[in-house]
């Protein structure tokens, strides 16, 4: 797994397991590497993997059951929610950047609109 | 925990180490980073009982190193310090009479992990095998401390692939206390979890890699050509 | 895994037993080939004489091999850098260095009990065998005394050895205290210090002489025939021992509290 060290790597564990949550290559359900095997996998310092693990405990993503392992949490709407934070950390950025750029609200809308039409 | 008061020490005109001060705390893979002639053998040395202090001291769990802290301590020189006319099982044996924690279980895992061959000479394998024994060495231990002295310096990708993984498993498996110098970082910058930069022989920055990653906004490699200004 | 002191020690001598082992296998093949050479020059009618001096030419180098070696063990760590390893150890400086000079005292008995096999090999294949004993026969009245003498005589070589060994050690960690020319160094501290001692081991050995140890081998040097051993250990052995062992502390010392890496 590459890294993108400028930001904190648990966040981007985060985000691999997340993407594939939405890509359908992990379903709730689905039983996930124990934190030991994971870091091995990756090479990463298993104390930021446990450190994943537990954000996303916390966020309901994964739920650890005692003596069988980590698993994808089963809620259905989970899928609808990673999705739509995922949405709102990439319209952030995007619009964060856009504005840096010297952009107004309906011109941001416009130039959106335009490419999606492009599509 | 190892402790580094006030630690200075002089070759010749040079100073390796220069009022060197810093707290390595239980179970944390700690990285001693910066270029070459920073200090970060010496500090190694040090702590593992091969070198001495000019002024200052040295503590392992509040005891000078001695007999009895090298007995806690799994050192891995950059050097090529084993036996040549050993071959890696005799090595073995060698080196598990002398400690409490050897571990022939790891030994025999480690092996078959490394892909390691026994019987072989350890004077005529290649420079990257050697490094996976002196590896296999070091980790067929459960010693509480391991200090790693440039693990990765002229090994190749795969080799260093491994040895990574292999430093991942078994802190993984005990929570030792590991102590890694390089000056090659970009490979364990996932590993570490604390950092501590040297320049002639003084701490330039020390912190928590994440902490300093979210503070910098980017990754060691690219702080440390911060902090030395090349 | 248990560990104890009696184990670190037999793998700290095995290893470098291991390490010699080539070097004095070749010794006594070459001694046993040497002394066959005698017999069959003995045979095309060399004096037995001759083939008998020759042939004791072995004890010099049973003695002069452990000697050499006992540079060398130190040596040899350093040129592989397995200093690092020993180093790291959780032992003593005075196991580490008490293993290496069992290796040495060792290989010496063995080289020199191999070489004295050979030789009275040699002598029993010849009639030195018995002209020796007749004539050792006719002017000794203890009968025992050849075997006391010998058996003193191999005591004190070991000693000697020891002694050696206690001083190429100093010499060797000494030299390595030297960040360059370190063999010079050790070369230098050995004469220094071999001379020292040798002024020391003579006070010592007639201060003992003074205190009753006895000095000499035998009553009357110069009548074979009344000769008895008059004690055991003698004057010079026990000065020599005292010597060899305060040089074996101060090498211990030094390689604990001085040497670095």
């Amino acid at each position: 797994m590459e890294f993108d060290s400028t930001r904190p790597i648990y966040l981007q564990i985060i985000d691999v397991i997340k993407k594939q949550i939405i890509r359908g290559e992990l379903k709730p359900g689905d039983k996930v590497l124990s934190q030991r095997d994971f870091a091995e996998k990756i090479r990463v310092n298993p104390n930021t993997v446990q450190r994943a693990y537990k954000e996303m405990e916390s966020m309901s993503i994964l739920e650890t059951i005692r003596g069988q392992g980590t698993f994808i949490c089963n809620r259905p709407e989970m899928l609808k929610e990673i999705k739509a934070e995922m949405a709102n950390e990439i319209l952030t950025t995007f619009i964060s950047d856009m504005r840096s750029l010297g952009f107004e609200t309906d011109e941001i809308r416009d130039i959106v609109n335009s490419s999606l039409k492009g599509e | 925990m190892i402790e580094f008061k006030n630690v200075t020490k002089t070759y010749g005109s040079i100073k390796a180490l220069d009022g060197f001060t810093t707290k390595i705390e239980d179970g944390k893979i700690v990285g001693l980073l910066g270029p070459n002639g920073t200090g970060k053998s010496t500090s190694l040395k040090i702590a593992a009982g091969l070198s001495k202090p000019d002024f200052g001291s040295v503590e392992i769990n509040g005891a000078e190193p001695s007999k009895e802290t090298k007995a806690q301590v799994a050192f891995l020189p950059e050097i090529d310090h084993l036996y040549p006319w050993m071959t890696i099982r005799r090595c073995a044996d060698f080196i598990s009479a002398f400690y409490a924690d050897w571990d022939w279980d790891k030994y025999k895992e480690l092996v078959e992990f490394l892909g390691l061959n026994p019987s072989t000479v350890i004077g005529k394998i290649s420079k990257g095998m050697r490094a996976k024994a002196k590896l296999l060495f070091t980790f067929s231990r459960n010693a509480p401390i391991v200090l790693l002295d440039e693990p990765l310096s002229g090994i190749d990708v795969l080799v260093r692939e491994k040895i990574i993984q292999t430093i991942v498993r078994d802190y993984g498996k005990g929570g030792q206390t590991i102590v890694i110098s390089t000056h090659e970082i970009s490979e364990i910058e996932p590993l570490i979890e604390y950092v501590i930069f040297l320049e002639d022989g003084k701490i330039k920055l020390e912190g928590n890699v994440e902490d300093l990653r979210f503070k910098y906004k980017r990754s060691l490699v690219d702080i440390m050509k911060e902090v030395y200004g090349r | 895994m248990n560990t104890n002191k009696g184990r670190m020690f037999a793998r700290l001598y095995l290893k470098d037993l291991q390490d010699i082992k080539m070097e004095s296998a070749i010794f006594m093949v070459s001694i046993a080939i040497w002394n066959l050479f005698l017999y069959l020059k003995y045979l095309s009618n060399w004096p037995y004489e001759l083939s008998l001096g020759f042939s004791a030419i072995a004890f010099g180098i049973a003695a002069f091999i452990p000697f050499v070696e006992s540079f060398k063990l130190l040596w040899d760590e350093w040129k592989h850098n397995t200093v690092y390893l020993i180093m790291s150890l959780p032992v003593s400086g005075t196991m580490v260095l008490l293993s290496k000079l069992a290796v040495i005292v060792t290989q010496y008995m063995a080289l020199s009990l191999f070489s004295t096999a050979c030789f009275l090999l040699l002598a029993y294949a010849t009639p030195a065998w018995e002209a020796g004993w007749s004539f050792i026969r006719s002017v000794i009245t203890d009968q025992s005394l050849p075997i006391k003498f010998a058996m003193l005589f191999y005591a004190s070589s070991v000693v000697g050895i020891m002694y050696t060994a206690a001083l190429a050690f100093l010499s060797s960690v000494v030299g390595k205290l030297a960040r360059k020319h370190s063999g010079l160094a050790s070369f230098g501290t050995f004469l220094i210090a071999g001379y020292v001692c040798s002024k020391a081991s003579d006070l010592i050995s007639r201060g003992l002489e003074k205190l009753g140890v006895t000095g000499l081998y035998y009553n009357h040097p110069y009548v074979l025939r009344d000769a008895t051993i008059s004690g055991f250990p003698t004057a010079p052995m026990l000065s020599l021992l005292i010597v060899g062992a305060a040089v074996f502390i101060l090498a211990v010392r030094v390689y604990e509290s001085a040497v670095e890496l």
